[in-house]
């Protein structure tokens, strides 16, 4: 029972409503797709899963354990940093531009955390960090540095990185952005076979055929509010809501 | 179509003649710097390293570390306070770099020098308990802690923006990674932001240690015997204005050729692909 149940959750920036009254249920072993147009809200809902972005409302619950804050009676206090970032540990995160550290060669940075965090013997981590490498056949880069590699390669370091916490979900925000389009279906065939090792995953998007390829359950978003969510055959072939079918016609 | 054609450059003409018109210049010099009878060399090499050169040296190498030792941990503080979510404490960061980088050192000195005119006695008073300790502002604020003070406050409004311009310069996607995989705040300044910062602080830094340097030659004007000091107590003696002047800046050169070295050595070591942490 590891599901990640985001209930009633809301979310204003400068006045401005970001998420409205949000509520999703993510079985564990699934993937979510998070569709819609961009400003649709769907990557701060992503960013608030792990606590980058705080929420003013509702509840995000990762195996049942509230995220970033602690019930004392009617009353969510927030969590002191130690603790959401031992949360956050759990929570392996993808982000649109990589982000990987440009200081560090690829295999430090996808050992820094497992040793620093989850305090792992550099040798043991070492050895499963060029495994993972050669799955996503990056092995002769590990001493490579991250801006000398291509986007796709950056991309699936920063994959490794996060998978090798050993996470009970992963978000990816925008996994195809920066990618040119060949590259899309390969992502989208990687992180299919992550969902058949039954990882939990949330991934956002606004590319309809990498939407397709993923499979897995769709919500759509528009506006802060998730408007349609149901198996991905169901939404793309018969969306329920006008505004989806919409969506769908114009991309 | 023969292969054997011989390739020559074009002649950089204004190069070659710029070439030229500069070396003449520098023969022209070096004939009137070993010709002049005036330099008095001799008196430069028989000054260069008497005991008062030598303790005035000592001075301006105390005063640059007083001001870098305290000046760079308030520039960070004042640094982190402008980073600060409260707008009190912005404002405050900001109004102290406004005013310390607008009035001149010089200025400032004199402000420290003549302090206690404002405040003629320091005292430490506790609500309820009343005075506990005072003193008068001459004793502790003499022309060396004057100094250090004017430097130390002087250097801290630099090297804060030199601070913030490095941590800006990092992008906040790498802060949020390290977020993301589970560092806290201290972690993520240790192990991802200041490493990355570095690189864009040090050689400012440097820099500003080298101008902190030279900076500290205004303390000769209340009377603290720094390297210029020195220089100017033995020509107001015996009259040899120019050639003192001289040893004071070769041991300026001097002090300034060792912090570039070093600096230039520790840009080498994190230019080259980094160790593991």
């Amino acid at each position: 029972m590891s599901d990640l149940e985001i209930s009633c959750v809301s979310k204003k920036i400068s006045g401005k409503i970001i998420l409205d009254d949000v509520t999703l249920i993510v079985p564990s072993g699934q993937t979510c797709v998070l569709l819609g147009p961009s400003g649709s809200g769907k990557s701060t809902l992503l960013r608030c899963i792990n606590h980058l972005d705080r929420i003013d409302s509702g509840i995000i619950r990762l195996n049942g354990e509230i995220i970033g804050y602690r019930q004392s009676g009617d009353k969510l206090y927030e969590l002191s940093g130690r603790e959401i970032a031992r949360q956050r540990s759990r929570i392996g995160m993808v982000f649109q531009q990589y982000n990987l550290f440009p200081h560090l060669s690829v295999l430090e940075n996808i050992v820094i955390a497992p040793i620093k965090i989850l305090k792992k013997k550099r040798g043991d981590v070492t050895d499963q960090a060029l495994t993972l490498l050669k799955t996503v056949g990056l092995e002769s880069h590990a001493h490579a540095l991250p801006p000398s590699l291509s986007g796709g390669q950056q991309q699936r370091i920063a994959i490794v990185r996060a998978l090798i916490m050993q996470p009970e979900v992963m978000l990816f925000d925008e996994p195809t952005a920066a990618l040119d389009p060949e590259l899309v279906q390969s992502m989208a065939r990687l992180l299919k076979q992550l969902s058949e090792q039954a990882m939990t995953m949330v991934i956002v998007t606004h590319e309809l055929s990498f939407a397709r390829a993923l499979q897995g359950n769709v919500a759509f978003m528009d506006n802060g509010r998730i408007i349609e969510h149901g198996p991905s055959h169901n939404l793309f072939t018969h969306p329920k809501h006008a505004r989806t079918a919409e969506f769908l016609r114009q991309s | 179509m023969s292969p054997n054609l011989v390739i020559v450059p074009k002649t950089k003409l204004a190069e070659r003649l710029a070439t030229v018109v500069v070396a003449a210049c520098i023969a022209a010099l070096l004939y009137s710097i070993f010709k002049n009878p005036h330099f008095e060399w001799q008196i430069v090499f028989a000054n260069f390293t008497v005991p008062a050169m030598l303790k005035g040296l000592l001075v301006t190498l105390e005063l640059t570390f007083f001001a870098v030792f305290f000046g760079f941990p308030l520039g960070t503080i004042v640094a982190a306070m402008r980073q600060a979510d409260s707008k009190l404490l912005q404002s405050v960061s900001w109004f102290y770099v406004w005013v310390f980088r607008s009035v001149p050192m010089l200025v400032q000195l004199f402000f420290w020098f003549n302090i206690a005119a404002l405040y003629p006695r320091l005292a430490l008073t506790l609500p309820g308990l009343g005075e506990l300790y005072s003193f008068p502002t001459n004793h502790v604020l003499t022309g060396f802690s004057a100094a250090v003070l004017a430097l130390v406050l002087h250097d801290a409004a630099y090297t804060s923006e030199i601070i913030r311009t490095g941590l800006r310069s990092v992008p906040t996607g790498q802060r949020d990674a390290a977020r993301a995989l589970g560092f806290t705040n201290s972690g993520v300044m240790y192990n991802i932001v200041f490493p990355q910062a570095f690189r864009v602080i040090l050689p400012a830094a440097g820099n500003q240690i080298i101008s902190t340097l030279k900076a500290t030659s205004v303390v000769s004007v209340i009377a603290l015997k720094d390297v210029l000091y020195s220089a100017q107590e033995i020509y107001e003696r015996t009259y040899d204005v120019i050639p003192l002047l001289i040893v004071a800046s070769l041991w300026y050169l001097v002090v300034t050729s060792l912090l570039s070295m070093g600096q230039y050595w520790i840009e080498g070591r994190l230019s080259r692909k980094d160790e593991p942490l």
